[in-house]
C-alpha cells in the first residue's frame, strides 16, 4: 500500500540528510535562518546598512580612479577594501541622506520574483509590502489578511512557485484598494531610491506583475546603484562648497516646484501614513541634469566625479556631453519627452549602452 | 565520547558500547520511536531493540554517521511495531503523516520500480536540490515524523509556514518522481 511505499522511500534518504535534520541541530539552523531573514524581512534596515557600507566602500575611491562598485559576484562582506583617510569626505550631512520608509515586510530569500542583486538588499519587491502601506491599512487588518492568504493557499493546494511568500504586493493593492496616487507618493518619496516597485506592472494585474518580476531586472538595479552613488557624490561636492546649499534647495523646491509653502507643508499628509507629501531630496526625486544645472557644477568637476563612480558592471556610460549640451536631442530624445518622465527615467536617458541593451 | 570511539567499543565487543550509546543517543532514538508509536513504553522497548540490533550489526558495519545509523534502526523497528500494532490500535499522528504522504507517493499498482539504486538516487537528488531550510523541514516531517508544531517551534516558523512549505515540497516531489519515470 501507499503508506508502506512511503516508508520505503523515506528509508532511502541518505544519512547525511538525516543527521542534518537531527532535532538537536534545529536551533543552529534556526539561528542561521533568523540572521539571514532579518536582512530580507526588514529591507529598510538593510538598506540603511548598505548605505553605511556604501559610504565606507566609497571613501577609499574618492582619491582613486578605481571603479567604485565591486563585481556583482563579489561578497559584500569580503570587499570592503582598504579604508584610508576619510577626513575630507566624512562630513555627510544627515540632511542630504536619502529618506527611507518604515521597514518593509516580506521578501523571499529564494523566490524567483525577489532575486537579490545588491549586497543582500532585497531589490525585488513582488513579495514586499512597504511599512507605510501596512500602517495605512492597519497592522491588525494586515495580519488577518496574511493569515487568510495562507489559508487560501493551503485550500487551493497551489504551489506554483517554490519558496514564494503567500502574499504579493499585487494582491495587497487589490485587496485593500490602495490608490495608485498614494502608492506613487510613497514610492517617490521613500522607496524608489532602493526598491523596484514598478507601479505600471503592479497596477496592470498579477500576470503583468509576475512577468515583470520574473524578468531579469539586474540592469535596473545596477542603474539605481550607479545613479544613487553618483548623486551622493554630487551632493557631497555641493555641501563642501556650501553647507546649507542642499537644505536651501529643498526648501526652494518645496516652495515652488512642489507647490507646498512652509506654512502649509506640515498639513499636507498622505492619508493615514503620517508622511508629508513633499520633496525630501531623495535621489529618485530629481534628475542629475537638473541638479547640475541648478548648482551650476562645472563640467570638469562632473567628469572627475564620474570617473570615480563609473561602474563596469553597468555596461553603459553616462553621456556627459549630452548632460551639458543645450540640445537634449543629442541623445535621441527631446525636451517635451523628458518633461513627462520621472527623474529616474531622465537619468536613464543619459546612460548610453554599448549595444543599446538598456533593460527598459 | 565521540562516535568513532563508540563504534570501536562495539567492534571490541565491549558492553560499555551500549551504555555510551544510550548516554549519547538515547533521547534521540526515543524521540524517533515516540513520533511513530506515541507511547513512552513502546518507544522505550523500541530503543532497547535498537541497541540490540546495533550490537548484532557492528561488526561488520562501521557507520560513518552513528546518529543516522541508530536513527534508521530505530525508525525501522518502530515502523514494524507500528504496522503490527495498527490492527489493534491507531496512532493518530502517524496516520496523519502517512496520509499526507499518500498525495505524493505513486501507487504501486501499475508502477515498475525494480531498480532500488535508481530510486535511491532519484530521492536523494531531489532532497539535495532543496534549500537547507526546506530539506530539514521535509526530513523532519517524513523521516523523523515530527509534528508540524514541533517543526515550527524548532525552526522559528509559524505552523502555517510549515504547512505551506510541506505542501509545496510534496507537489514538487510528486512532479520530480514523475519526471524521473516513476509513474503514478
Amino acid at each position: 500500500m501507499k503508506q508502506e511505499k512511503m516508508i520505503r522511500y523515506m528509508n532511502l534518504i541518505d544519512s547525511k540528510y538525516i543527521a542534518e535534520a537531527d532535532p538537536a541541530n534545529a536551533k543552529n539552523i534556526a539561528k542561521r535562518k533568523s540572521r539571514t531573514s532579518l536582512i530580507f524581512r526588514y529591507g529598510a534596515l538593510a538598506a540603511s546598512f548598505v548605505l553605511v557600507v556604501g559610504v565606507l566602500l566609497a571613501m577609499p575611491y574618492l582619491q582613486h580612479d578605481d571603479p567604485v562598485f565591486p563585481d556583482q559576484t563579489d561578497n559584500p562582506h569580503d570587499s570592503t577594501g582598504p579604508i584610508e583617510d576619510t577626513s575630507d569626505h566624512s562630513s555627510v550631512s544627515t540632511d542630504t541622506e536619502p529618506v527611507t520608509d518604515r521597514p518593509i515586510i516580506g521578501g523571499s530569500e529564494y523566490c524567483d520574483h525577489d532575486v537579490v542583486y545588491n549586497y543582500g538588499v532585497q531589490d525585488g519587491s513582488f513579495h514586499s509590502i512597504p511599512g507605510t502601506l501596512i500602517e495605512y491599512v492597519g497592522q491588525d487588518e494586515f495580519s488577518k489578511w496574511v493569515e487568510k492568504q495562507t489559508e487560501d493557499m493551503l485550500a487551493s493546494n497551489e504551489g506554483k512557485y517554490d519558496s514564494c511568500l503567500v502574499f504579493s504586493i499585487v494582491d495587497f493593492v487589490n485587496d485593500f484598494n490602495i490608490p495608485r496616487l498614494h502608492f506613487e507618493a510613497i514610492n517617490d518619496n521613500f522607496l524608489a531610491d532602493y526598491y523596484d516597485y514598478n507601479l505600471d506592472a503592479i497596477y496592470a494585474g498579477k500576470e503583468e506583475a509576475e512577468a515583470y518580476y520574473l524578468s531579469d531586472r539586474s540592469q535596473i538595479i545596477r542603474e539605481k546603484r550607479f545613479i544613487r552613488f553618483f548623486k551622493s557624490q554630487l551632493r557631497l561636492y555641493v555641501e563642501n562648497q556650501d553647507a546649507t546649499a542642499i537644505t536651501n534647495w529643498i526648501e526652494e523646491k518645496n516652495a515652488t516646484e512642489w507647490g507646498f509653502s512652509e506654512a502649509t507643508r506640515s498639513h499636507i499628509e498622505i492619508p493615514g501614513s503620517g508622511y508629508s507629501d513633499e520633496f525630501r531630496g531623495g535621489y529618485s526625486q530629481y534628475s542629475i541634469k537638473e541638479f547640475i544645472d541648478y548648482f551650476d557644477i562645472p563640467r570638469d568637476v562632473v567628469e572627475e566625479i564620474y570617473l570615480r563612480c563609473r561602474n563596469p558592471a553597468l555596461e553603459g556610460e553616462l553621456d556627459i556631453e549630452a548632460l551639458f549640451s543645450t540640445e537634449s536631442s543629442d541623445i535621441g530624445s527631446n525636451d517635451s519627452d523628458r518633461t513627462d518622465k520621472k527623474p529616474l527615467d531622465i537619468d536613464r536617458s543619459y546612460i548610453v549602452y554599448k549595444a543599446d541593451n538598456s533593460a527598459e | 565520547m565521540d562516535d568513532k570511539q563508540i563504534v570501536a567499543l562495539y567492534w571490541e565487543r565491549s558492553e560499555t558500547a551500549i551504555t555510551e550509546t544510550d548516554k549519547k543517543y538515547g533521547k534521540y532514538c526515543h524521540y524517533i520511536a515516540h513520533n511513530i508509536l506515541y507511547s513512552d513504553q513502546d518507544a522505550e522497548e523500541c530503543v532497547n531493540d535498537t541497541y540490540q540490533k546495533a550490537w548484532e550489526t557492528m561488526p561488520p558495519k562501521k557507520p560513518e554517521l552513528l546518529s543516522a545509523y541508530l536513527g534508521k534502526l530505530t525508525r525501522h523497528i518502530a515502523i514494524n511495531r507500528y504496522i503490527h500494532e495498527r490492527a489493534k490500535k491507531r496512532t493518530p499522528g502517524t496516520e496523519v503523516i502517512l496520509s499526507e504522504a499518500e498525495e505524493f507517493i505513486p501507487d504501486p499498482v501499475g508502477s515498475d520500480i525494480s531498480d532500488e539504486i535508481h530510486l535511491r538516487d532519484v530521492i536523494n537528488s531531489f532532497v539535495a536540490s532543496l534549500s537547507q531550510e526546506v530539506r530539514v523541514v521535509f526530513v523532519r516531517r517524513y523521516w523523523y515524523m515530527s509534528s508540524v508544531k514541533d517543526i515550527a517551534t524548532d525552526y522559528d516558523m509559524t505552523e502555517s509556514n510549515v504547512k505551506v512549505m510541506l505542501m509545496r515540497t510534496r507537489n514538487k516531489f510528486k512532479d520530480y518522481l514523475e519526471k524521473e519515470g516513476i509513474t503514478i
